[in-house]
């Protein structure tokens, strides 16, 4: 009834007063609580004790080489077990070797000028590829051995599933299995676009959320790196997809049907898996 | 009708606004450095659960890999260094023992410039490691 009143001053205010003091105090506690992340990477060093000074790199072991940059090149020169090979190449032979290995260790071993950033890179690279642990090699003055063969490593036709990577509650067992029946048709995938583009290699990250009951919560390509010489249309809408989008749509939708086993109730799984594909 | 002058809460909400903007960017640890990139690293909440190791390059520079020595920072310390400009290994041990003094539970973070010479950054590694900090942490950007 006082509001009908009229204008005449007989309007109450609402006092302001604890709400601001609320919402102040609030600001202040999220200030204090703003969490600095950092991301980390964890490497190994060589302690003082194992010197080891070998010719051959053991076949059981992984070993990254990076060269200097001589004038006139692009990049870096890689190798791996001094095989020259260019970074698609290595990516592939190191995920392909740690898959069959029980520890998944590589060790990246860099000329002294070899810039910094270069150096993450291929440490991110092993990890990426399904490295459990990256060790640095000891640093020689005069850089890593040089490499004893120019031929790339031959890659064979077809597609190749990494060593998964699991954050949550499932072992890479139950990853592997849970992504199998699909691989048949995910390998048809890339051979269906093959036949258009038949330089088309790459790789995907696919990258899966698994709810408590083992289904699906979340399918993703977290990257595609297909490409063929042969230009690839670009993606229109209306039109069918092809090359490296195709197969990454392809891929999605068989992954779409996979069923886990239960990992327990409050549970998540974020799997990713690398996928490489060669035309051989 | 008597409207609420909200002028003294917007200069309050500004100035801490200003203060926040100020503060934040010097709460993390260690020295801000150009960070190099990498996809796969995990991601912590930084509660100073790390010894931060910085090597950052020297000013002068503007060509890279540089040639003048790497700076050397535990935490916010420059470590010392002789007439050459170069670190002392030495101190930067002191100061690192010293952080571990004050709690043994730390593990050593290094927050290296993406642009130094991998020597540069390997020679602080090698410091680590002959004293037993054989492993350790390496500091990215996340790149999606």
């Amino acid at each position: 009834v006082g509001a009908q009143l009229g204008n005449k001053g007989m309007m109450s205010e609402l006092n302001l007063t604890p709400l601001i003091d609320i919402v102040l105090v609030v600001l202040i506690i999220m200030m204090v609580n703003i969490p600095i992340q950092i991301e980390r990477m964890l490497i190994k060093l060589p302690s003082n004790v194992e010197v080891e000074n070998r010719e051959e790199v053991p076949t059981d072991q992984l070993v990254v080489a990076i060269y200097e940059k001589q004038p006139g090149e692009e990049d870096n020169v890689i190798a791996l077990n001094r095989r020259r090979m260019t970074e698609e190449q290595l990516f592939f032979q190191v995920t392909r070797r740690l898959r069959s290995m029980e520890n998944k260790n590589v060790f990246i071993d860099g000329a002294p000028a070899v810039v910094y950033g270069r150096m993450v890179d291929i440490m991110d690279l092993a990890r990426e590829a399904g490295a459990n642990k990256v060790g640095l090699a000891r640093l020689k003055p005069t850089g890593p051995l040089p490499p004893n063969s120019v031929e790339p490593g031959a890659m064979e036709r077809g597609m190749l599933l990494g060593s998964p990577t699991v954050v949550g509650v499932m072992s890479v067992e139950t990853a592997d299995k849970g992504l199998k029946p699909a691989l048949g048709s995910m390998e048809a995938c890339y051979f269906k676009e093959l036949s258009a583009f038949s330089d088309l290699s790459g790789r995907i990250m696919l990258r899966i959320t698994v709810a408590p009951d083992g289904s699906l919560m979340r399918v993703k390509v977290a990257s595609n790196s297909l490409e063929s010489e042969k230009a690839v249309p670009a993606v229109q809408e209306g039109q069918p997809l092809t090359g490296g989008p195709a197969v990454e749509a392809c891929i999605l939708s068989k992954a779409e049907s996979l069923k886990y086993e239960p990992i327990g109730a409050g549970n998540t799984a974020i799997v990713q898996y690398p996928i490489l594909f060669s035309p051989g | 009708m008597a409207d609420i002058n909200v002028t003294p809460l917007i200069d309050v909400v500004l100035v801490l606004l200003v203060v926040f903007m100020v503060i934040t960017p010097m709460l993390q640890s260690g020295l801000p450095v150009d960070l190099p990139k990498a996809s796969q690293t995990t991601t912590v909440n930084d509660v100073g659960q790390h010894i931060v190791v910085s090597v950052s390059v020297s000013e002068e520079c503007k060509t890279f890999p540089c040639p003048k020595p790497a700076q050397w920072w535990v935490e916010q310390e420059r470590v010392e260094f002789d007439d050459s400009g170069k670190a002392v290994a030495g101190d930067l041990l002191q100061q690192i023992n010293f952080s571990f003094r004050a709690n043994p539970e730390r593990t050593v973070l290094i927050k290296a410039d993406a642009r130094l010479a991998y020597h540069q950054v390997r020679e602080v590694m090698d410091v680590l490691a002959e004293n037993g900090m054989t492993s350790i942490f390496v500091s990215a950007a996340k790149e999606e």
